[in-house]
């Protein structure tokens, strides 16, 4: 495993350059791979003219609550590359220490106080993005790269943005989207050749299919795609809904392919689920998203579903609290940074410090090793959104514990090729993805 | 006030909107007497102001308006930030107006200054905001 202050030299190396001067202040440490991510998302970054974003970069959206309005980098790394969407949009950016400029051939992300400059590099736009469907839709209007995934927003609408007053989530920018980066509601056909694309073209894995408030009824409008998605094309499938108490949605959509529910109950503490989360807490209620979490992670198993939250708005020792329910439930944790999101509600608010977030992926680094949670296990799952809990492996500490865990689980990832691979066939489904009929109560 | 009155196509852009629209020239008479700093931008379709007030937290303001009217009798009002990206063309939009009257009150037209020059802060939102603004805005 790689110490902190050898990752700048060797990943410089592993890169076939070296570190363009830059005068700088007497050097402190420099920060591992996830240290930066972690860095980047709290303080965001400028860009110098340098760069050729315009050609070298895939474009900025504002999609998944607007949380990707950042840029999409790669921090190389020995331990694993490190996929971060740095905020480059919002007010705080502007006076960020670090900047990303063009040199020598490459890019680097330069921390203007000390003068550390780190290699990344700038995943380019997929080849599909600026073609049409058959339909003629644009493709980057039907799905967009997050990373290494594919993510679909089934329906743009979210209901808490319809209510009057609305009722959204503070932090959320979704209802300034409408209509602007992504197509409302997505033909069935279109989202299937958009998959095969990226699937085909970008080596992409893992679809994920995530809704605002669709009263009840997300399940059954996200149906007809996941068994879509594993008949016509077999990637792993995740959902990202609103959760429902109608928990046989839940064995419906397992049997339609289903790999993977994750629920976004974002605060631990229910006083701020209720002061930020307006919708959420008067619609649905915090204990819909534990149930619902608790009754798939026990379907599905250890380490396939997660339980979501922003860390950097509640008081620390809720999130570690939060990390420790999803943990101890046998979910993983995937943990957001606050973002000031540009056009939010919470917009004026302060970007979280980077010394709380280490506490807090330290934590859930300690949380994973402790109830054996399997992390990076699935191929080719970079998110680029969240610093997912593989990436926290840098954070480790160097014993024995720490040691067996990441042994086990390069043996979990060798021995679940096979099993992966199988899964990501297209598969003869039979079960139906009519879930209920329009204001129907009953089960179809 | 408008910081850059004195420059040549700032005037003649005042004056070819305030022609072609009543509302843009109301909001430019609003502008000439508010305390606070603005800019208009002589480029682009319509009457677009930039608020030159900092920010409390010492940030550059980046709020702007565009006053623009589609067809006669019709007038939009949009809210946005450019992007800081250098390459980008991308407007990040705080909602807009939609106004069929020919005139507008002028404490209506003071919100709206508020607003840009509080950096649009959420609580300085004009009354009637749509927050989301489904319309084709000109550059």
């Amino acid at each position: 495993m790689s110490t902190e202050g050898q990752h700048v030299e060797a990943d410089v190396a592993s890169m076939g350059g070296s570190a363009p001067h830059i005068p700088h202040e007497p050097l402190l440490t420099p920060l591992n791979p996830c240290q930066l991510e972690i860095d980047l998302f709290c303080k965001g970054m400028r860009i110098d003219p340098s760069c050729a974003l315009e050609t070298d970069a895939r474009f900025i959206s504002r999609t998944r609550a607007g949380l990707g309005s950042g840029l999409e980098l790669v921090i190389p790394g020995s331990i694993k590359d490190v996929w971060v969407n740095v905020p480059v949009e919002e007010d705080f950016a502007q006076q960020s220490c670090y900047e990303l400029f063009y040199d020598q051939g490459q890019y680097w992300v330069k921390d203007t106080r000390q003068g550390h400059v780190y290699p990344v590099r700038v995943p380019p736009e997929p080849s599909w993005y600026t073609r049409s469907t058959r339909r003629g839709t644009p493709m980057h209007k039907v799905g967009v790269l997050q990373g290494t995934y594919l993510g679909i927003y089934v329906s743009n609408s979210c209901g808490f943005w319809h209510h009057s007053p609305a009722v959204n989530c503070k932090f959320c920018a979704t209802g300034l989207n409408v209509g602007v980066n992504e197509v409302a509601r997505k033909d069935i056909d279109d989202v299937v050749e958009v998959v095969r694309a990226a699937k085909e073209e970008s080596g992409a894995t893992f679809v994920h299919f995530n809704s605002g408030y669709q009263t009840n009824r997300d399940l059954d409008e996200a149906a007809p795609y996941v068994k879509a998605v594993k008949s016509r094309v077999g990637t792993l499938v995740g959902l990202q809904m609103i959760p429902t108490r109608d928990f046989w949605k839940y064995d419906r959509m397992i049997d339609l392919g289903a790999d993977h529910f994750s629920f976004c109950y974002e605060f631990h503490n229910p006083e701020f689920f209720a002061r930020f989360l307006p919708g959420k807490q008067q619609l649905v209620g915090q204990r819909a998203f534990f149930e619902a979490l608790e009754y798939t992670a026990k379907k599905l198993g250890k380490g396939s579903c997660s339980g979501e939250i922003v860390a950097g708005v509640e008081p620390l020792e809720d999130t570690l609290r939060a990390i420790d329910y999803i943990t101890g439930i046998g979910a993983f944790p995937t943990v957001c940074i606050f973002r000031p999101t540009i056009g939010s509600d919470m917009e004026q608010w302060p970007s979280p410090r980077y010394e709380d977030m280490l506490v807090v992926f330290r934590h859930l680094y300690e949380a994973c090793r402790r109830n054996n949670i399997p992390i990076d296990v699935t191929p080719n799952i970079e998110v680029s959104l969240v610093v997912q809990p593989g990436d926290t492996r840098y954070l480790a500490p160097h014993n024995r514990a720490s040691s067996f865990y990441h042994a086990e689980m390069a043996l979990a990832r060798w021995l679940a090729r096979p099993y992966f691979a199988w899964k990501m066939r297209p598969k003869k489904i039979t079960a139906s993805d009519i879930l209920t009929l329009k204001d129907e109560s009953v089960r179809a | 006030m408008i910081q850059d009155r004195t420059d040549p196509a700032v005037t003649a852009k005042l004056t070819g909107e305030a022609e072609a629209n009543p509302i843009a020239g109301v909001v430019a008479a609003a502008l000439e007497a508010c305390a606070e700093p603005f800019e208009i931008e002589t480029t682009g379709a319509g009457l677009e102001i930039v608020a030159r007030t900092p920010l409390p937290n010492g940030l550059t303001n980046r709020a702007r308006m565009k006053v623009f009217s589609p067809k006669p009798g019709h007038t939009l009002v949009f809210f946005f930030k450019k992007s800081l990206v250098p390459y980008s063309r991308d407007r990040y939009s705080y909602g807009g107006l939609d106004l069929r009257t020919p005139s507008v009150e002028t404490q209506e037209i003071a919100a709206w200054l508020g607003f840009l020059t509080s950096g649009f802060h959420p609580d300085k939102r004009p009354e009637n905001l749509r927050r989301a603004f489904p319309y084709e805005i000109p550059e």
